[in-house]
């Protein structure tokens, strides 16, 4: 049976719109064998299967669970069998269907490979087309014995409860998952949960619902559903893999058999304390089935290497305990699989459904596939008869793959060494029908060939295991052992080769004792020489060759003989004894090599997979014998789809059911007839072809969705043969599997093409808006035509500019196209773009280019002194004060001022007629800013100068200044013209009445107008004396105390005198400023103390000298005055008093010292104008007893008053009183 | 059979199975008064494989190591000189259960193993069939500088069954164990040709 595909691929589905020019069209057939043609059925053509269900409902649809190639399907009872691709794991355990749904099919697999593992329980509900892995078919967090059990799932056992079919429960790498809805959603459960799941290998749900489970925790018995759990008292179960199976009877009579032990239990699982022995213990995956008979009997099938059925007895009456229900096993009948046409190594067996007892076994899988019992009636059947499918499950597990290329396109002799099911060979390999050989039996390791004979392989032996045969070409005619074998013994049970030829009749072989070569394989006997013992590398396994002008240079991997362990490489050069092993150099970092492939034609040429080290696995390429290792990046990405698939997983399925973990990488071979031909291939992620030398890559199978596609999937490649007999340049590769047998594929060369981008476009740096080119340069390094279908920027800044032929593209071998970018950026800053070229390189379809370009930007500076603080500013009209503010520009282009603005009328931007102010980069302008205001107070505000700066387009300078008080900027201006009159009193005075004017002047100055000068003069008459007295007082105020000091000259003339006399004196005062009332204390003290006006003479008593001449003089003297001041309000704004007292320090002889006061009140009239009363004691001229005055006055003009000292700051003028003077006579 | 245990008898003098019928419950209590105390520096892997020499044999290697300062502790100068034993269990809890066999780590050789010796009449489980045919000890150097690795062979196991082992050293203080450590036997199929056996080991 052959099954065509044609597939076109350019990678994932994602990738199949890529430009097809340069895509491997390829034609890929299933020529795996149909039926072994060996009467030996230990030659077989199935692969093992470890499981095969029958659907009740529709007996004729049967399905196999294989153990490396996924899940089969018959639908005509057993007799064809076809792969089910739409089950995506490839490593399947399990398959059960709903017996009352047959629809619904449940299959359990071991992890496959995936990121998002789909692998561990699948569901299809349409009869096994598609299947789905449920979201809840994933434990929770947490809950297995190791988190990557969680991530690397793995299931087992499948039961189906009888009495209710929707409960469901399957065996997990973590805990039992339980369904209680058919399948649609599934929780875990976990028997011991006082430490994590772990493995629970098998589950039976029987009599009502009670659920058996064995594994890594023994036996669990729960009767509630899965909730509780109960385990052996005593004597338990031991721990591993197991099958479990119930009486039909006794629901407490269970048999199991874990590892190739077979126990019974008698009392539901408290104690297991019977045991069987073992007829053929192997241990492959032994099973144990009870099977309702007549009466109180039943069958107890065991399969290991063989099958056997022991009949068993339920007591009577049925009760717990008692003796063993079934007889010895050396009592048992069997074996019934070599003996009665099927394969030994049992997988499951499956009965006739819907019977009530005596159900005939009716299907049997083991190593070789599955097998149809012939005898389908009671009794008879159930000694089987069992007989291969007319086309049984593809599933071979090869450990050889070799071809012999010969004339034509039909001959091809191509040869299987397989894992249980011996070698096969065929002449007509290449032809649409292949007929297979199947020579020998049993496991086929490795094979070699020539055009007149093949070398194989084969185990097992008694004595030397594994032997070598020699055939005709094809397997054909006789097949002897060869006579002399090498020392040591034949390599088996690995995936790397240890056999090939190197010439005619010259072959080589690694033993476990080494490299060993003929020359000529036919002689008797045959001389092996070992190539470089001394050097030898330990366990050589994975042989290889290439030969340069006829001398063959052999390699040999040391260890990891699947190739999925690290190694290293060691090669041999020709066929002397006496050479030296000299060892591949690994790629820095690495542990070693997994698989390798070296050309056929170039020593220095290897392909292989690194694994371990820092760098982790990585497929590489060397072209001159290791020295340096090239990493294939391109098709590391295909190995993993993507990064679908891991490169190395940790707990992945390997041989014989051991989860050791694997790489991806199976595959790699050069095609011998053409360098530009490379295979490589992924355990999950399938098959890629290189038409480059290995640069460039194509998957040609579908790993992702084989059921929808239609193109299989072909998991775990491990071996391929070129053929160029093809008509018109057809290429056939053949391929051999782990698991799915051998395929071809067929296709012609095209030469795959490889873009290249040396660097992306570069751009000067601009300024938003400018336009700039830049070049993409799009390279073609391969030999195949390189088509750009188009070219897309993800930023619209970037544009391409469409070549003047306009899209595709075609740029040929080592030329290169320069695409036009232009770049306008409409913002600063460094602008991406992603490139995508869209193009027909297999590897990179789309391929993503960052380009990038500056976009320069002005940046507005400001500068602005004295932190824009314009100072205190005492407004006036037309009056201003103007700042300068700088605007620099810093940035790498223009900067346009575009408006100013303050935010308070006292501060005024300039006016501008026209913007925007354009600044060159490195340039300033000073704008002037106006400080007007109107008003005292702080001032402050906010000058926004709105640029095109992209890092803020408002830049704000902050204005303030201050307008003092009016006390500061119009302080009050006292002047006054004084003007009084009214009679004097006192018996000295001399006059009866007085006349007075004055004038009075105080300005205040120095910083805060806290300084004044007060200048005063006055003129007083009465009618016997006139005075006229200048003073000019200095003030300082702070705060609440005012200080002066002054100096007073007066003029006095009393008109008693002879003339005139002038007088000087200094004063002092302190002034108390309060809000209502003011005090003050004053001194003065004369300067020019006195005056002479006037001067009489007598003459005196006579003296011997004569009679003196005695002058008396008329002093006119200062009075030194001390005293206090006070003004006060009487009533607010309108009644106020003056007043002082003083106390008067005369110097006339004899005189008393005396007294002075004065007290004024005034009154205001208007505001320029007050009235005042004023009466004054000894205020100016002291006499021997008291004078003074009584005047009323006006004042015109401004003088301060009690209103006048809510000003905080101005001087107010000092009261310091007249001058006081006297006269008195003197002698001089 | 008899005389093939002779012959093995004087190097194999003490591979013990506890607990593997009602007889042995003595010996199990006997085991359970010296509850062993868990050395967790001491470190132990397990690697199994299938013999290259005999067919269906499945074999484990079985790598430890014991830190200088616990040897010190437990009085051995190094770890070779200390009086170790290999114990294996498939039972879940077998060793708390005292379902296990233990043998002491001596010299042997795969013509010259140590063996278990069953207790009583009872034949020894399959799974606990087990030989002891290689043990690798430090060299010198290893010796004087740190504890160094102790290797050990274990022939026969069954297939598929889940071990799980540890090393015990018993001083004068007492009983110390490793951690334990679990592996399920490898299965070594092989597809015998029609009218050939697997070949038998001789005994």
């Amino acid at each position: 049976m052959t099954r065509v595909k044609v597939i076109l691929f350019a990678g994932l589905a994602c990738l199949l719109a890529s430009a097809a020019s340069a895509q491997l069209s390829v034609v890929v057939r299933d020529i795996s064998p149909d039926q072994s043609n060996n009467s030996d059925p230990d030659g077989a053509s199935g692969g093992r299967v470890n499981n095969v269900t029958i659907d009740r409902s529709n007996p004729a649809r049967v399905y196999a669970a294989s153990e490396f190639g996924g899940i089969f399907r018959s639908t005509d009872g057993g007799l064809t069998w076809s792969h089910l691709n739409g089950h995506v794991p490839t490593v399947t355990w399990d398959v059960k269907v709903d017996p009352t749904n047959s629809n619904k099919v449940y299959a359990t697999s071991f992890y496959d490979g995936r990121a998002n593992s789909r692998s561990g329980i699948n569901v299809s509900t349409d009869g096994g087309n598609t299947w789905t892995h449920p979201a809840t078919a994933t434990p929770p967090v947490s809950f297995c014995q190791s988190d990557v059990r969680r991530n690397e799932p793995a299931a087992f056992g499948i039961a189906i409860d009888p009495a209710n079919p929707s409960h469901v429960f399957v065996g997990t790498n973590c805990g039992l998952a339980i369904s209680t809805d058919a399948g649609v959603t599934w929780r875990f459960a976990d028997p011991t949960p006082t430490d994590r799941a772990d493995n629970i290998g098998d589950v039976v749900v029987h009599h009502g619902g009670i659920i058996d489970v064995c594994g890594d925790d023994g036996h669990l018995r729960s009767t509630d559903g899965g909730t509780t759990w109960t385990t052996a008292t005593s004597q338990p179960l031991q721990s591993g893999r197991c099958s479990i199976a119930a009486s039909p009877d006794e629901s407490y009579v269970l048999f199991a058999v874990v590892g190739t032990s077979i126990f019974e239990t008698d009392d539901g699982g408290q104690t297991w304390p019977i045991s069987y022995a073992n007829p053929a213990p192997q241990g492959r995956i032994p099973f144990v089935e009870t099977n309702k008979r007549s009466g109180r009997n039943f069958d107890l099938w065991f399969g290991d290497v063989g099958v056997f059925r022991g009949t068993c007895t339920t007591p009577s009456p049925a009760v717990p305990g008692g003796t063993q229900r079934c007889t010895a096993s050396t009592a048992w009948g069997g074996s019934f699989t070599r003996s009665n046409g099927a394969h030994d190594d049992s997988g499951s067996m499956a009965f006739v459904p819907g019977a009530t007892s005596n159900a005939c076994p009716a299907f049997f899988s083991s190593d070789g596939g599955v097998f149809r019992n012939t005898l389908t009636s009671s009794p008879a059947c159930h000694t089987p008869a069992w007989t291969q499918p007319n086309v049984t499950p593809h599933a071979l597990w090869e450990y050889s793959f070799e071809g012999v290329s010969r004339p034509g396109a039909t001959p091809e002799d191509l040869y299987l060494g397989n894992q249980d099911n011996g070698s096969f060979g065929t002449g007509s390999g290449g032809g649409a029908t292949v007929t297979w050989n199947n020579e020998r039996c049993c496991d086929g390791f490795d094979t070699a060939g020539d055009a007149t004979r093949a070398l194989t392989t084969v185990c097992c032996f008694g004595g030397r295991a594994t032997r070598l045969f020699i055939s005709g070409a094809g397997l054909t005619g006789a097949s002897p052992e060869i006579g002399t074998y090498p020392p040591g013994n034949m390599r088996s049970f690995e995936e790397l080769e240890a056999l090939l030829t190197f010439s005619a009749n010259a072959y080589a072989v690694t033993s476990t004792s080494g490299v060993f070569v003929t020359s000529n394989i036919t002689a008797s006997p045959i001389v092996w020489t070992q190539l470089g013992a001394s050097s030898s590398p330990a366990n050589a396994c994975g042989l290889a060759l290439s030969t340069t002008g006829g001398t063959p240079t052999f390699f040999v991997k040391s260890g990891g003989c699947d190739g999925d362990r690290a190694g290293t490489l060691w090669r041999y050069q020709g066929t002397s004894t006496t050479g030296t092993w000299q060892q591949v150099p690994t790629p820095a970092g690495a542990s070693g090599f997994g698989i390798y492939a070296v050309d056929a034609h170039d020593p220095q040429r290897l392909i292989a997979s690194q694994l371990g080290g820092a760098p982790g696995p990585h497929m590489v390429l060397t072209r001159n014998g290791g020295a340096t290792w090239n990493v294939l990046s391109a098709l590391d990405t295909l190995m993993t789809a993507g990064g679908v698939f891991l490169y190395q997983n940790q707990t992945g399925p390997t041989a014989f059911t051991s989860f050791s973990g694997y790489p991806q990488p199976t595959l790699v071979a050069f095609d011998p007839s053409d360098p530009d031909l490379v295979v490589a291939g992924g355990a999950d992620s399938g098959v890629f072809i290189s038409a480059n030398g290995g640069t460039r890559w194509q998957l040609v199978t579908d790993p992702i969705a084989p059921g929808t596609s239609g193109i299989p999937h072909i998991p775990r490649p491990y071996f391929a043969h070129f053929d160029h007999d093809g008509p018109a340049g057809e290429i056939k590769l053949s391929l051999g599997t782990r698991g799915r047998g051998p395929w071809r594929l067929t296709f012609k060369k095209v030469l795959m093409p490889e873009i290249q981008v040396p660097s992306p476009p570069s751009f000067d740096a601009s300024c938003a808006g400018d336009q700039q080119h830049g070049a993409l340069k799009v390279c073609n390094t391969s030999g195949g035509d390189l088509v750009i279908s188009s070219i897309t920027s993800s930023n619209p800044e970037f544009t391409i500019v469409v070549p003047s032929g306009g899209f595709p593209v075609t740029i040929s071998h080592d030329f290169c196209f320069p695409f036009e970018v232009l770049f306008t950026g409409t913002t600063p800053g460094t602008r991406t773009t992603d490139l995508t070229i869209t193009s027909n390189d297999p590897n990179m379809p789309v391929l993503h280019v960052a380009a990038s370009a500056s976009v320069g930007q002005p940046t507005a500076v400001t500068v602005v002194a004295d932190s824009g603080n314009f100072g205190e500013f005492c407004p006036a009209p037309n009056r201003f004060k103007d700042l300068a503010v700088t605007i620099n520009n810093r940035g790498t282009c223009p900067l346009l001022v575009t408006a100013l603005s303050s935010s308070s009328p006292d501060f005024q931007a300039p006016h501008v007629l026209t913007f925007p102010i354009k600044i060159a980069p490195g340039d300033n302008i000073e704008l002037p800013v106006r400080f007007q205001p109107t008003t005292s107070g702080a001032k402050s505000a906010s000058l926004s100068i709105t640029t095109n700066d992209p890092a803020g387009a408002v830049k704000v300078v902050a204005l303030s200044g201050t307008v003092p008080p009016d006390y500061v900027c119009a302080p009050p201006s006292f002047t006054s013209i004084d003007a009084a009159i009214g009679p004097t009193f006192g018996s000295a005075r001399t006059g009866g009445y007085t006349v007075n004017t004055s004038g009075h002047l105080l300005r205040s100055f120095g910083p805060n107008r806290r300084f004044g000068v007060q200048a005063q003069a006055e003129y007083m008459f009465y009618p016997g004396r006139q005075e006229g007295e200048v003073d000019t007082t200095l003030l300082y105020r702070h705060g609440l105390w005012q200080v002066g000091v002054g100096g007073t000259f007066k003029d006095a003339n009393v008109r008693s005198e002879a003339s005139a006399g002038s007088l000087s004196e200094v004063a002092v005062s302190v002034d108390a400023l309060l809000s209502t009332i003011r005090f003050g204390a004053f001194a003065s003290k004369g300067l020019k103390e006195s005056d002479v006006v006037g001067a009489a003479s007598v003459l005196g008593a006579p003296t011997p000298a004569g009679q003196p001449l005695i002058v008396t003089e008329q002093v006119l003297h200062t009075v030194d005055a001390a005293g206090g001041t006070v003004q006060l309000s009487l009533v607010p704004n309108l009644w106020w008093l003056d007043a002082n007292a003083a106390f008067l320090n005369r110097h006339a002889p004899g005189a008393s010292n005396t007294a002075g006061a004065a007290l004024r009140v005034s009154r205001q009239l208007l505001p320029w104008l007050v009235g005042n009363v004023a009466v004054d004691v000894n205020e100016s001229f002291i006499r021997s007893s008291a004078i003074g005055t009584v005047t009323v006055g006006l004042s015109v003009g401004r003088w301060p008053r009690p209103q006048d000292l809510s000003n905080p700051a101005n001087p107010l003028g000092s009261l310091v009183p007249r001058l006081h003077y006297e006269v008195f006579d003197r002698v001089r | 059979m008899r005389s093939c245990w002779l012959q093995f008898g004087i190097l194999a003098v003490a591979f013990t199975v506890f607990d593997l019928s009602p007889q042995t419950t003595a010996l199990a209590e006997q085991a359970a008064q010296r509850a062993p105390q868990v050395e967790s520096r001491m470190t132990l892997s397990i690697e199994t494989f299938c013999s290259e020499t005999k067919l269906r044999t499945s074999n484990a290697r079985l790598r430890w190591s014991i830190p200088q300062t616990a040897l010190s502790g437990i009085g051995a100068a190094t770890v070779s000189a200390a009086r170790q034993s290999l114990e294996a269990t498939v039972y879940k809890n077998g060793f708390e259960k005292n379902l296990l066999v233990s043998l002491p780590i001596g010299a042997a050789t795969a013509d010259r193993p140590i063996v278990p010796q069953a207790q009583g009449r009872q034949p020894l489980p399959r799974a606990f069939q087990l030989r002891l045919i290689d043990v690798q000890q430090p060299g010198a150097t290893a010796e004087a500088t740190a504890a160094g690795e102790m290797t050990a062979v274990v022939e026969n196991l069954e297939p598929g069954v889940t071990y799980t082992w540890r090393i015990a050293i018993d001083t004068p203080s007492g009983r110390i164990v490793s951690p334990s450590a679990a592996s399920e036997a490898r299965v070594c199929p092989a597809d015998m040709v029609q009218g050939t056996a697997v070949p038998r080991r001789k005994k």
